[in-house]
């Protein structure tokens, strides 16, 4: 059974869907700079569809003309040097989005002597490059850890109150503790967030990606 | 299941943003195991995950579990969840996903309608269990890891939803056969949790919840038994492991 593209008869295999799942698969789990795990995904998009290289380029301003390649790879870099992509035809992909104020575009390509690339190969590189944003951005430093550390189950049940906004003296009736000691965890949950005040902590926890 | 797709091309992008979004974490396995589990179950409208390490699985016998990583289960729900697995129906339910199990080395994922017809289910005992967790399991994928033991997941969705649709279960399958880490063991590496199946029932569970660190009250009182019994049951699991605190303990396995 095949998959109905978005795009009038694209189709996808279940073959082509583990493959690229498989690969998004490897790459999380990385122990590398984000830069190292976008070159490995890349990389590897090119082993999928049969790309022989692929580069990755902002411009400072849409539309402007400075063209700066970031970086590019893939086993045959000599096809970059060729023509613009648009005069490669059927042999290039692009995909261009805006980025921090500018223009990213990554760039798959097949040397002239192959096959066109099929609607099911243009399909699994668009979904790569348009549902994960930051092979488009710069890379820099990643927030500090997006997902908290485990805490002990006393101190999830307070951050949980916290968060249903009940005071110190409610907290501390309700868990059947002292005042005192829910101000030691509370104390602990600005450490382990590294918030200094009520309100930011709050902020934080209902901020994203609360997962503990 | 593996070779005809039921997945859409919508689903395949929002497999690809949660893999892409888990690349940018940098925690600890356990924390990306959280985040990736979370996100699949907002994807197929599920409530809670429990992932395990399968020491043993042997038809017609209690499977042995260890190393608990859960998520979505509150305070209160957690320590009884893991007690439902050491209910003795538990044994007979797990029957025909042991039987499957033998000898496989590929991933496997079946939805509970699979395991066992639904109404048995239903009716076992341990289902009142599972209700006043509020959540029925509702697909399970077990991973062989090369040592002859598995990893195992398991999916809940709340009591009063319907039942996984096939597609559903798949977007689960491709997501959990397709990420290696998912599988290793931060908490459940080496001949520690291979000493798991020698201790008894009781004392297994008693490692399960002090490793989730709950306390020796919050124990007793989940498992409706004196405080002095846990600190025996305590007692006899740290001098079976050979330590002599909680901190040594969660060490061993790992999970601090």
């Amino acid at each position: 059974m095949l998959v109905a593209g978005g795009h009038g008869g694209m189709m996808l295999k279940d073959t082509d869907i583990y493959g690229l799942v498989e690969l998004l698969g490897q790459a999380s789990g990385l122990n590398s700079p984000l830069a190292a795990k976008k070159q490995f995904l890349l990389d590897g998009l090119c082993a999928l569809i049969g790309a022989e290289a692929w580069s990755w380029s902002r411009t400072a301003s849409p539309g402007g003309g400075h063209r700066a390649v970031e970086r590019a790879s893939g086993g045959d870099r000599a096809l970059l040097a060729r023509p613009a992509p648009s005069q490669a035809g059927k042999r290039a992909l692009t995909f261009s989005q805006l980025s921090d104020g500018a223009a990213s575009t990554i760039l798959f390509l097949r040397r002239p002597s192959r096959p066109a690339f099929t609607d099911r190969e243009k399909l699994l590189a668009r979904m790569a490059c348009e549902e994960i944003p930051w092979l488009h951005e710069l890379p820099r430093e990643l927030p500090a850890a997006r997902v908290a550390p485990r805490l002990s189950p006393r101190l999830r049940e307070t951050r949980d109150h916290l968060l249903a906004g009940l005071s110190y003296r409610e907290i501390s009736r309700r868990m059947g503790l002292s005042p005192n000691t829910v101000h030691g965890y509370v104390k602990e949950l600005y450490r382990h967030y590294g918030q200094h005040s009520r309100a930011t902590l709050i902020t934080r926890l209902t901020g994203t990606n609360r997962t503990d | 299941m593996d070779e005809t797709s039921l997945l859409t091309e919508k689903d395949v992008r929002a497999i690809v943003r949660l893999l892409g979004e888990t690349c940018t974490l940098d925690g600890t396995l356990n924390e990306k195991k959280h985040f990736l589990m979370t996100g699949l179950g907002r994807m197929i409208d599920t409530q809670a995950f429990g992932w395990v390490h399968a020491v043993e699985m042997v038809p017609g016998q209690l499977p042995v579990y260890t190393a608990f990583i859960c998520g979505g289960f509150n305070e209160e729900v957690l320590p009884r969840f893991i007690q439902i697995q050491s209910h003795p129906d538990m044994a007979r339910l797990s029957t025909t996903l042991s039987r499957a199990l033998q000898g496989r080395t590929k991933p496997l994922t079946r939805t509970l309608q699979q395991l066992m017809p639904i109404e048995e289910f239903y009716t076992a005992e341990v289902a009142k269990e599972w209700r006043a967790c509020g959540i029925y399991p509702r697909v399970l994928h077990f991973h062989p890891l090369a040592d002859g033991t598995f990893s195992g997941i398991a999916i809940y969705r709340h009591c009063h939803k319907p039942i996984l649709t096939p597609r559903e279960a798949k977007i689960a399958h491709v997501i959990l056969s397709s990420v290696p880490w998912l599988h290793e063991a931060q908490g459940a590496a080496g001949e520690r949790t291979t000493q798991v199946p020698q201790l008894p029932v009781r004392e297994r569970l008693v490692l399960e919840l002090l490793l989730q660190g709950y306390s020796r009250k919050a124990i007793a009182a989940t498992m409706g038994i004196s405080i002095n019994t846990v600190a025996g049951y305590a007692k006899n699991v740290y001098r079976f492991f050979g330590v002599a605190s909680h901190g040594e303990l969660s060490r061993l396995f790992r999970l601090s």
